[in-house]
């Protein structure tokens, strides 16, 4: 079993409840990426280093060094083990063939009707800020999966579409590569998932995402008392300056997994199901494991109905369509 | 030498960097959980959540929302809710649930929920409360309610409840029947209801649409995917007609004046003029019948009034058949609607052959309502397997018979405010659009002295609203049971706080779309947040504050202790069975021989949410005095009175300019208002999004956020839906705020560009535009039923929403 816990990668929801972002990183984290960093502690010091002559500088880099050392260490330990458990995870297997899983989702636009119970049962499930008539003028509350309207033609002649949209978890993300702090990664069971302590708020993932599905919050939310009482535990709330988007309900595969090794058995592809998936009074959403050719996400991603959005991107969605009729 | 200089100079000019890169990669991506604990936060001081521990569970409810008695499962730990999904056991929502039902621990945690009993301090309607005990609010309801009768006058006590059927609702009804008043009165929009009036008309009794095994369906002005009797069976269906059997992918097309959602899911979205589907659907009645096209077995032996009939006494009466071939050719159709006269023949065509084919119709217009379903019986869909099955309503519940007194049978005797004689709105239970205007007019035999409200708000539901608030103003005492602060509310004297759901006890009986019974029974699932009560609670406490035979009506302790004991006869019939095996309980390992009581039976349905009769027998049976299905409604005929003419009792085209042409006696019409100004008048279409079904919804944010998902993520504001080329015309711009302006009043709202709509109509949602209702709801856009003119249905007292004519005026924003 792959051991998610402490190896640092992968997104620890439970410790990640209580979390604050670190201080002043943001700052010197976005002055740098443009070049102009006028407020680093480090160029303030090595600034002063060379005012006042070589003592201070020799003694700030000794420190530097060492910390460097230290930091060095840590690093290459966790990657170490990081390494270790997707090796682990590659040898054993999650997936009933023995393989890791590469998780996916099959959305079938002829079976939706565009009810909005996913939209209501993902924003419950994850704790999602609950937006007001202002924020909704500035196009500024936050769903992690929404309908979105494809209305083309002139009356009467018209094609219209209605399309439940949320993150893509491509295969080849793009938002992934321009993160500056290694907030937004894919895990190795192809989630692609957003570390909120670790990101800086830069919203250079939010621009390079080409489904315009990540979002950034503009303020912290507001969540007046006792609505909080009604939180899922396992999801930590979102603040202002961070990035986020849909993880697949990544920690119901935590809780899937926990379950199951609790109860001694094998985990199951089945074991794990999204809270919109859940929510679907159609049965329009399937979710399971793309690499298992036998599951129903496979098949019917390989059907003559199936599409994907932007494919021509290159990014290779894990989220797959399939067309009406 | 020179190389290894060089190296140097590189590893100099990049050592700011390289501390920079150092200093933040060390920071940013290394710092352990810990240190980040301890390092304080960016942004000001945050609370650390309190994550409740402990067991987690997932108990079963029943969503309140509307009338389908959805089973969900809510997750509960330490005694919070802070989850929930369908509950998979359970034979309607089957493991899912609508939008709405999501939202219900939302509705529980919600901030402005009245939380004690308030009473007023300020003038009506000035929001100025001071919170008081229960003993102190139902002492002096009772007071109030005792001299009602000492007077002798319980008739003056108005209740006015909401259109659930629950449980509640029963014991309100017995309170008003023990009490003496006949004044009880049902307020809630007819959108969604779907045909029960002409059902009852021309079949005697109600029905269900077994929806995923038809043919083919046509729906006519009914955005059945937002509405439905459960928006979970008819999403359900839609999934099973597309994609339920591999060799199969059934046909829907959709009729309405706006590309509503369903028009965006349908095959096939046929845009007509506003209140004229129904002359589509008697121009397709005119070819299946010119063509033969209909099914002649099932006319011949199951329907009554298709041919021309002479009755007992030997008058000569016009049938079915004869007004469509003569009526509604396909070319005057066409020219009414809109709709191209090969369109009527092809689907004509279409509807007859597709066997079983379905067409449906909400509770719009009576006659409206009859043409669909006559539409169904002419190719033998009712009855039949995927077509419309007519069936008596499952009303388990039965109480014992009310005790009365001399007082209340004598305030019963007296006439309902509602309706001026028997004669008046013949087919509905009441009519609450007519009781402001009685008592505004002064029309009436007797004042209202008092008013109960339950979990009713007229001042938002009403057409022409401001009426209801002269009215509440004018009665003298004002009681509003409520979990929220609506508008009606805003002008009571009391307000008496009821549970939310999960905090409640639900009971509610209904049928699947195949017709099988199902009894939703659940206890709450938390404790009470608030000094909050149930509404059944409520009643039973007041009925014993009253003392006397009102008294001797509830002798139960407590709303469950009702509701078991109303079950007492379905116990005993020992049918059905629970929706999923009963938690184990600890007691009695020795085995113990009894009888299941039922006790223990009501216990377990509690537990598992539900109770179902699989085995139940689906016998489609009409209750008509012919005791067949009715093109002409003898039901009807008695009730109007015999002196009525032929076409009275017929499915008919009611708008006066298709009449007129006709040169046709109009009898029973509705004039539609004129639009007044200089502009051209625009039809105003209504519709009311899912998330608003019933009028409720705007008041939690998870829901408000979904309304018109179908235009823009620009959302939280009333809309108006205009033809892109009209609004070009008018100069509008996309987003831009317009006035409504309606012959009596206006509103603003926001324009937005949709090409499902024709010109000369504009679309508004309603839902929108509290004036109260809680944070998230007040004052977010506005309220089209404020500018809708009070136009009734002569047959069913239902308010007919799409009769008004606006202009649209740009600067909304001043």
């Amino acid at each position: 079993m792959m051991q998610q816990k402490n190896n640092g990668v992968a997104f620890e929801f439970d410790e990640l409840l209580f979390v604050s972002k670190p201080k002043r990183t943001s700052c010197c984290m976005s002055q740098t990426q443009t070049q102009g960093c006028e407020c680093s502690q480090a160029q303030e010091a090595v600034e002063n280093a060379k005012s006042e002559g070589g003592w201070l500088r020799r003694k700030f880099v000794g420190l530097f060094g060492a910390l460097m050392a230290a930091v060095g260490t840590l690093m290459f330990k966790r990657k170490l083990a990081a390494a270790e458990s997707s090796k682990k995870a590659s040898q054993h297997g999650e997936g009933k063939n023995g393989h890791t899983p590469k998780w996916g989702m099959v959305i079938d636009l002829d079976k939706c009707t565009g009810c909005g119970a996913c939209v209501v049962a993902c924003s419950v499930e994850n704790n999602m800020m609950l937006g007001n008539a202002q924020l909704a003028e500035q196009s500024r509350v936050i769903r992690w999966i929404h309908l979105l309207p494809m209305i083309e033609g002139e009356y009467p002649n018209i094609k219209a579409r209605l399309l439940p949209m949320l993150c893509q978890h491509c295969d080849d993300p793009p938002c992934i590569y321009v993160c500056p702090v290694s907030a937004t990664y894919k895990d190795p069971e192809g989630l692609v998932a957003q570390i909120y302590p670790r990101c800086i708020g830069c919203r250079y993932c939010v621009n390079n995402c080409p489904y315009t599905i990540k979002y950034f919050n503009w303020s912290d939310p507001e969540f007046p008392q006792p609505i909080p009482k009604g939180f899922n535990p396992d999801v930590a709330v979102r603040y202002k300056g961070i990035v986020e988007k849909c993880t697949f309900c990544h920690h119901r595969l935590q809780i899937a997994r926990e379950k199951a090794k609790a109860e001694g058995r094998e985990f199951k592809a089945e074991d794990y199901v999204p809270a919109c998936v859940e929510a679907c009074p159609a049965k329009a959403i399937y979710f399971g494991d793309l690499n298992d050719p036998e599951s129903e996400v496979s098949k019917l991603a390989h059907s003559r109905r199936a599409f994907k959005l932007l494919e021509e991107l290159g990014t290779d969605p894990k989220v797959i369509y399939l067309s009406e009729g | 030498m020179k190389n290894m200089k060089d190296l140097l100079n590189e590893i100099k000019v990049n050592r700011r960097g390289f501390f920079k890169w150092g200093a933040i990669t060390g920071t940013a991506a290394t710092l352990p959980l810990w240190i980040q604990k301890l390092l304080p936060s960016p942004i000001g001081m945050r609370e650390p959540r309190v994550k409740p521990e402990g067991e987690e569970q997932f108990l079963p409810t029943v969503c309140n929302c509307c009338d389908a008695g959805c089973g969900a499962l809510v997750r509960v730990i330490a005694g919070q809710a802070v989850g929930i999904k369908g509950n998979p056991h359970h034979p309607i929502s089957q493991g899912a649930l609508c939008p709405k039902g999501f939202a219900i621990t939302q509705e529980l945690y919600h901030p402005d929920r009245v939380k004690t009993p308030l009473k007023r301090q300020g003038d009506r309607g000035s929001g100025d409360w001071k919170p008081i005990s229960w003993e102190e609010a139902m002492g002096e309801i009772a007071s109030k309610l005792k001299e009602i009768r000492s007077q002798g006058e319980p008739n003056s006590l108005l209740i006015l409840t909401n259109t659930n059927r629950n449980f509640e609702r029963l014991l309100l009804q017995r309170f008003a029947t023990a009490f003496g008043t006949p004044n009880f009165v049902e307020v809630g929009w007819s959108f969604g209801k779907g045909m029960v009036d002409a059902a009852y008309a021309m079949m005697g009794t109600d029905f269900t649409f077994d929806l995923e095994d038809a043919a083919f369906v046509i729906s006519f002005g009914f955005d059945w995917l937002q509405s439905f009797p459960s928006p979970v069976e008819a999403t359900r269906a839609y999934a099973k007609l597309r994609r339920g059997k591999p060799d199969r992918r059934v046909r829907i097309v959709h009729i309405e004046p706006h590309m509503s959602v369903t028009g965006i899911k349908a095959d096939e979205w046929i845009a007509v003029k506003p209140y004229t589907e129904s002359a589509l659907a008697l121009g397709m009645a005119h070819i299946i019948v010119a063509e033969g096209l209909y099914d002649k077995d099932f006319l011949a032996t199951q329907t009554f009034g298709f041919e021309d009939f002479k009755d007992a006494e030997g008058n000569n009466h016009r049938g079915f058949k004869s007004l469509v071939l003569e009526d509604y050719e396909p070319e005057r159709v066409s020219k009414f609607t809109g709709v191209k006269v090969e369109t009527i023949r092809r689907l004509a065509y279409e509807f007859a052959e597709k066997k079983p084919s379905i067409a449906l119709a909400d509770r719009t217009r009576f006659y409206d309502q009859m043409a669909v379903m006559a539409l169904n019986a002419l190719v033998g869909s009712i009855g039949a397997k995927g077509g419309i099955i007519p069936l008596p309503t499952f009303s388990p519940f039965v109480l014992p018979p009310c005790p009365q007194d001399e007082i209340a049978r004598k305030g019963l005797s007296n006439r309902r405010l509602d309706k001026e004689s028997e004669n008046s709105f013949p087919l509905a239970n009441s009519a609450a659009e007519q009781i402001p205007d009685a008592l505004l007019n002064n029309n009436v035999p007797y004042q209202i002295k008092a008013v109960i409200l339950h979990r009713a708000n007229p001042v938002f539901l009403s057409p022409d609203l401001n009426r209801w608030v002269e009215t509440i103003r004018k009665i003298p005492f004002v009681v509003s049971m409520t979990s929220f602060m609506d508008e009606t509310s805003m002008f009571a004297d009391i307000i008496l706080p009821l549970h939310a759901t999960l905090e409640d006890w639900h009971a509610v009986a209904t049928r699947t779309l195949k017709g099988t019974p199902v009894l939703s029974v659940s206890k709450p699932v938390v404790e009470p947040l608030y000094d909050t009560k149930n509404a059944g609670d409520v009643v039973i406490s007041l009925a014993k504050a009253v003392g006397g035979t009102v008294a001797e009506a509830f002798p139960w302790d407590s709303v469950d202790e009702a509701m078991m004991e109303s079950l007492k006869g379905l116990f005993e019939s020992g049918r059905g069975e629970l929706i999923s095996e009963p938690p184990e309980e600890e007691e009695s390992w020795i085995e113990e021989e009894t009888k299941p009581t039922l006790d223990k039976w009501f216990r377990n349905i509690a537990a598992v949410g539900g109770w179902v009769d699989k085995k139940a027998v689906i016998a489609p049976k009409f209750n008509t005095p012919s005791g067949k299905f009715e093109f002409y409604s003898q039901i009807l005929k008695q009730k109007l009175g015999n002196q009525v003419n032929d076409l009275a009792c017929l499915p008919h085209v009611e708008s006066p300019e298709f009449l007129g042409e006709l040169k046709k006696e109009v009898r029973l019409t509705t004039a539609p208002p004129a639009g007044n100004g200089t502009s051209e008048p625009m039809h105003l279409y209504l519709f009311v999004p899912l998330v608003f079904q019933n009028g409720e919804g705007a008041h939690l944010p998870y829901l408000q956020g979904m309304a018109g998902s179908y235009l823009s993520e620009r959302r939280w504001h009333t809309w108006v839906e205009i033809n892109p080329e009209t609004a070009k015309e008018l100069r509008l711009v996309e987003d831009e705020f317009v006035w409504v302006i309606s012959p009596i009043g206006r509103i603003r709202a926001r324009v937005k560009f949709h090409v499902g709509i024709p010109k000369g109509v504009v679309a508004m949602p309603l839902g929108l535009g509290h004036t109260a209702y809680g944070r998230w709801a007040q004052n977010v856009g506005s309220n089209p039923a404020s500018i809708v003119p009070k136009v009734l249905d002569e047959i069913t007292g239902q308010p007919l929403w799409q009769l008004t004519l606006v202009r649209i005026l740009k600067g909304g924003r001043a």
